[in-house]
């Protein structure tokens, strides 16, 4: 593991002086660096290391595993706009999503509209959580 | 009752969230004076939030528009966008959660947490990790406040002394020194009518209110809410009891040039509906339902009974009734500035208790049937595809989408 921490900063510093991108005058194949971290047990994603981070959002923070399984998924169109619901139960159900990162889980699902089948924005619901102030107290 | 003795609530509110979300999104209104208003074009009204630009110049949240011009000429007035703030509470919300757990949500930009572990013991680093993060992943407009207390009403004391955009941590240790600093009147729980209430009892500042006793305040308040207080200023464990659901109901201001009764009727059939929409998605049925209209000289109020009904034919039937009423009590051209409609007397929709009298179980249950069918196919298709008559949206949109605390509206409430 020390191994893995240094060679993360060493990642760090070459996307930062831009060594990352292109080396001797080819591109770096960042999925090969990926698969160079897989052998170590860690998980790098693709998309993250293109992004130039480790952790980008929520999404790539969260496995659908890790909601609860009651939990709804809001899932915009970003083309037609039209909104549908996922349970995490049900999507966790379906083939390769046990293991899924919530921005795999985005780009796995689309739009509900079958004449449409658009990329989707997702969101959580977190309605459950909600209380009321009494008497003024929090 | 337990005294914690570390830091253990934190306590976050976004600074002018609704103003500050329309700067992240409109680049164009960053840096500048925003006032958001309940409508586009509509001078009578006023500005329900505001940006930190437009606090520097003096406008307040809730100023009337012609109040808010005066003091700042500039200020750039946008409509209000639910779904935008709906889309970006869900979003902030997230990404807090990614670093530490929800305990509750309170409103809109309001929520707080528990404080575990080594974040007790540096509290700040973990504001300053929320901070950051919110910054990277959502945008460096959105700011918010974050306090540190023993409970929970320390902690949004805390939040609230340490605004606009800060992280501020009251130890106990170093308690009752910062409320010291407080009048009575900046301690939520205590508005004006209170505050007078505590004038009249000799209860000046701060070092006053700290030094009564817990049975005292209580026979201040007329209930156990003061005595409440008390044990909360003074750092003990406690907190709002979780509050029960007793109606759904919306309400609405309407267009000047839609104040006709029959503008009206449209309007409340429409509300109706999404509350009971709300209703059956939260399973529950109501026993009555209340109409109430503001009209030029005061408002009318009837109420009606419902027996254990949750489906829009039986509602809408109700609703149907009072407007009768209604139009049989008030003159013809009677103009409605606003109204409300509410679904009372809630029972589980699952203890449903019958009627032996009225018989109507399965009339009700085909009722019943026939609503699930349309709830959804407007599911289905992300509008209101069916229903029940003419569905007829007042201007302004975002019919029943109010935001209000305790209800962050879902994308479905604004179909």
């Amino acid at each position: 593991m020390p191994a893995a921490r240094s060679a993360i900063r060493a990642f760090r510093a070459r996307r930062i002086s831009g060594e990352l991108d292109r080396r001797n005058g080819r591109v770096f194949n960042l999925s090969a660096f990926a698969d160079a971290f897989a052998e170590f047990g860690i998980p790098l994603r693709l998309q993250m290391l293109q992004r130039g981070g480790f952790l980008v959002n929520w999404k790539t923070d969260l496995r659908l595993s890790d909601l609860e399984a009651g939990c709804r998924i809001e899932a915009t169109c970003k083309k037609c706009g039209l909104t549908h619901y996922e349970q995490a139960a049900q999507l966790l159900a379906r083939p390769g999503m046990r293991h899924a990162w919530l921005d795999e889980v985005e780009r796995r699902l689309c739009c509900a509209s079958r004449f449409c089948r658009g990329p989707v924005r997702i969101a959580l619901i977190h309605d459950d959580k909600t209380e009321g102030f009494v008497g003024g107290m929090a | 009752m337990r005294r914690p003795t570390q830091i253990e609530r934190l306590y976050l509110d976004f600074d002018g969230f609704f103003a500050s979300v329309e700067q992240q999104a409109h680049p164009r209104l960053r840096g500048r004076p925003v006032g958001v208003t309940p409508f586009a074009e509509a001078e009578h009204t006023c500005v329900i939030a505001c940006s930190r630009e437009a606090k520097q110049q003096g406008v307040k949240n809730v100023m009337s528009i012609a109040e808010a011009r005066a003091c700042c000429p500039d200020i750039i007035l946008v409509p209000q966008s639910p779904d935008l703030y709906r889309r970006a509470h869900n979003a902030l919300i997230s990404e807090i959660s990614a670093i530490i757990p929800i305990d509750a949500i309170k409103s809109i930009d309001e929520l707080t947490c528990r404080v575990e572990g080594a974040d007790r013991a540096d509290p700040q680093r973990l504001g300053l990790r929320i901070k950051q993060r919110l910054a990277d992943n959502i945008g460096p407009y959105i700011n918010c406040s974050i306090g540190f207390g023993a409970n929970r009403q320390l902690a949004k004391m805390a939040c609230k002394a340490g605004k606009p955009n800060g992280n501020m941590v009251w130890r106990p240790e170093d308690m009752p020194g910062p409320l010291l600093a407080l009048q009575p009147s900046d301690v939520p729980g205590i508005g004006g009518r209170m505050a007078r209430r505590l004038l009249r009892a000799g209860i000046t500042d701060m070092a006053g209110l700290l030094a009564t006793q817990p049975k005292q305040m209580r026979k201040l308040w007329g209930n156990v809410t003061g005595e409440r207080l008390w044990y909360a200023l003074h750092g003990y464990d406690l907190q709002a009891q979780p509050s029960k659901r007793g109606m759904y109901g919306h309400g609405r201001v309407l267009p000047p040039g839609h104040r006709t009764l029959d503008h009206a009727r449209d309007a409340s059939r429409l509300l109706l509906v999404k509350a009971a929409r709300r209703m059956r998605r939260d399973g529950w049925n109501a026993d009555g339902l209340w109409l109430w209209l503001q009209i030029r000289d005061g408002s009318w109020t009837r109420a009606a009974p419902l027996r254990a009904a949750q489906d829009d034919q039986a509602v809408l039937s109700a609703l149907e009734g009072l407007w009768t009423l209604a139009r049989r009590h008030l003159p013809r051209n009677e103009r409605v500035i606003r109204l409300g409609v509410t679904l009372l007397d809630l029972t589980p929709a699952n203890e449903r208790q019958l009627d032996l009298l009225l018989d109507d179980d399965r009339t009700r249950r085909r009722w019943e049937r026939a609503t699930a069918a349309i709830d959804t196919l407007n599911r289905k298709h992300g509008r209101t595809l069916v229903s029940l008559g003419p569905w007829t949206p007042p201007p302004g949109g975002y019919a029943g989408g109010k935001i209000s605390y305790t209800r962050i509206p879902r994308a479905e409430d604004f179909w």
